[in-house]
């Protein structure tokens, strides 16, 4: 994780040795002001927040797959994030923003309401979802998710026709999903935002093994289903939204990474599984992230191009060998 | 007190319709209980009814001398656990630790299991069996060994009733006696009490200390098997099934007409079997009919006005038999 940290920083259109990089980190100085700059104003932000964000999709992506009792739940799988940008959509509307930049000219205000805004999306989807997971099998909630996520997107493109074409255009870049559209202001947002979040999802380790069982059981077990559950929910939301807001959709980290730790781990035990989750999450998003910006690459690959050449494979994997799945059944 | 469960006119459905009315029940501590009744009596609302997941009509339902519904949940957990049909599909849970989310009443926030926890867990696996399974994964488990693992696992609530739903349905004949002379075992050994609804009449009137017998219609009545059998309700109750309860051979007839009549001469296992054998093929063993079959060392002949014979098996002898008691059936 250190190792990646450091190339994270110090690889990129620019390339920087190691030795300054921890020199910038901990003395604060450098030879050269540009490095200086590079490192604290840009890759700095960038790694933070992509150690956050990736932790905070994976366990959103760990939390759906124990709630919905299905091994393919995934915040972006499952139109969750379509609902959170629909949220953020709405805001920028209504907010009228209408300074030159979408992201940057965000002040602290407009940046927490971007985020409840996203949450609150994210609750109504995830509220559809639940109705609908009673009633169907895991596949065709994924289906539900997939046409949630599509009536959210045109409802997006509703939304974005009353605003002006560059509005739009910064619209559809924060699309695509990357974790350096940030601010520093942002930033400090977001972290305390996905701490707490993640520090909740670590209290439910033990309500979600007993999810584990089903709801009759873990009923009879003298847990509160409903409360667990809405908490759950909250949680996702929050952690979800946060992202969601200041990163755009970030494709299939939630499943891969679940199903990585459990992999890794040979349990299912959530004691296990969410630290793992949480570490995983905050490097495997380092290394997308590294990827997306290796000199070579150019800004031609996007965050979930990266994800999706990942991603889109296991899913498939899950769901071709359903029949003795292990990890977490439907 | 050793009353573990007692209601009296309880009411029993849901809202706008009664399943049953004014039942009265107690549950002795140590005895193993089982539920009958034909389907769609009202066993599993009953069933649910008692162990909180649905609240009663009327009346209330008192564990350990308090009302079901103003425990706290933790509490409730504590005093009761139930298997249910739920297929559970815990993924990567080994047996032991499934067991161990048994403890969950008992431990604090993350869910360490102290010393003492893991005693209590290794001994519900032990009590049930199950202690050849705990390293292995739910997932692969036999129907039949899930059973115990579940059982294990209510156990491991050290709750002062267990309360298990249909938990030897789907399993084979062997699997379903080893489910229950293991509940037997719990409750006369250990002092366990447990209440168990099941569809295995035979296996219920065996193994039971208790019989509580949930009629169509909301009729109920407890009481040893015995006692029941001998005082009709127990034929009562599911003659509506198209079953016959016959308290002679304590087993249900199969045949629900009356087929033709026929008449066994001989002694020992081989008559008794033979009598089968007619019961199977839908006739009705009399003392006296026009119909004999008479038992002779190794044969078996049919005597009777139309034909006589002699057939080395039954398998023989039911193949003769086939042949006329078709042909006066067609001429009726």
């Amino acid at each position: 994780m250190l190792v990646l940290l450091l190339l994270e920083l110090a690889v990129g259109a620019v390339s920087i040795p190691f030795f300054d990089v921890v020199r910038i980190l901990f003395t604060g100085e450098s030879e050269r002001s540009t490095w200086l700059q590079i490192v604290q104003q840009f890759r700095l932000i960038r790694t933070l927040n992509a150690l956050f964000s990736g932790a905070a999709i994976a366990v959103c992506g760990l939390l759906l797959q124990t709630l919905f009792r299905n091994p393919l739940a995934d915040p972006y799988v499952l139109g969750v994030m379509d609902g959170a940008r629909l949220g953020v959509a709405v805001v920028v509307v209504i907010s009228g923003a209408a300074s030159n930049t979408f992201f940057a000219k965000f002040a602290f205000l407009g940046d927490l309401s971007q985020v409840a805004a996203a949450a609150l999306g994210s609750v109504l989807s995830m509220a559809v979802l639940l109705w609908i997971a009673h009633r169907v099998s895991t596949v065709t909630l994924l289906i539900s998710g997939l046409m949630l996520g599509y009536l959210c997107q045109g409802l997006i493109s509703v939304v974005l026709h009353f605003t002006d074409e560059y509005q739009a255009a910064a619209f559809s870049a924060w699309n695509d999903g990357s974790y350096a559209g940030i601010t520093r202001g942002q930033l400090s947002l977001l972290i305390p935002l996905t701490v707490l979040g993640l520090a909740s999802a670590l209290l439910l380790v033990k309500p979600l093994n007993a999810l584990l069982m089903g709801e009759r059981y873990a009923q009879t077990l003298g847990l509160p289903v409903f409360r667990a559950r809405m908490v759950t929910f909250g949680i996702v939301a929050a952690l979800g939204g946060t992202v969601t807001a200041f990163c755009g959709p970030i494709a299939f980290l939630g499943i891969i990474v679940a199903h990585l730790a459990r992999a890794i781990f040979q349990t299912s035990d959530h004691r296990v599984l969410m630290p793992a989750v949480i570490l995983l999450g905050s490097v495997l998003a380092l290394g997308a992230d590294l990827i997306t910006h290796l000199p070579w690459a150019k800004h031609f690959l996007h965050m979930n191009a990266v994800n999706g050449l990942i991603g889109a494979p296991i899913v498939l994997w899950v769901l071709l060998r359903q029949k003795h799945m292990r990890g977490l059944a439907q | 007190m050793s009353n573990i469960l007692a209601a009296a006119s309880l009411s029993i459905g849901y809202p706008g319709k009664t399943v049953a009315a004014d039942l009265k029940l107690t549950l002795t501590r140590g005895r193993l209980v089982c539920l009958l009744g034909p389907n769609g009596a009202g066993k599993s609302t009953l069933m649910r009814t008692l162990c909180a997941m649905q609240p009663p009509i009327s009346g209330q339902v008192l564990l350990d001398g308090m009302d079901i519904h103003s425990i706290s949940p933790r509490e409730l957990a504590r005093l009761l656990s139930v298997v249910l049909t739920d297929r559970i599909q815990v993924g990567l849970l080994s047996a032991y630790e499934l067991v161990s989310l048994g403890r969950y009443p008992y431990t604090g926030w993350s869910g360490r299991l102290s010393p003492d926890d893991h005693r209590i867990i290794r001994e519900s696996i032990e009590a049930t069996g199950a202690t050849d399974l705990a390293s292995r994964p739910v997932d692969e488990l036999s129907d039949g060994e899930r059973q115990k693992v579940l059982m294990a696992r209510a156990l491991a609530q050290q709750p002062k009733l267990l309360i298990l739903d249909e938990v030897t349905a789907f399993l084979d004949l062997p699997r379903r006696v080893d489910i229950m002379r293991t509940l037997r075992s719990l409750a006369h050994q250990r002092g366990a009490t447990i209440l168990l609804s099941t569809h295995d009449l035979d296996l219920a009137l065996r193994t039971a200390d208790e019989i509580w017998l949930l009629e169509k219609g909301g009729a109920f009545h407890t009481g040893a098997p015995e006692d029941l059998i001998l005082d009709g309700h127990f034929a009562a109750a599911f003659r509506s099934e198209g079953i016959e309860f016959n308290a002679e051979q304590g087993h249900f007839d199969m045949h629900g007409e009356r087929g033709m009549q026929v008449s066994v001469h001989g002694d020992g296992l081989a008559a008794k079997w033979t009598c089968r054998a007619m019961e199977r093929l839908g006739m009705t063993v009399v003392s006296q009919s026009p119909l004999r079959i008479v038992l002779e060392p190794g044969s078996w002949r049919i005597e009777s006005i139309a034909s006589t014979g002699t057939y080395p098996s039954i398998a023989a002898l039911a193949e003769a038999l086939r042949g006329q008691t078709t042909s006066p059936r067609k001429e009726q």
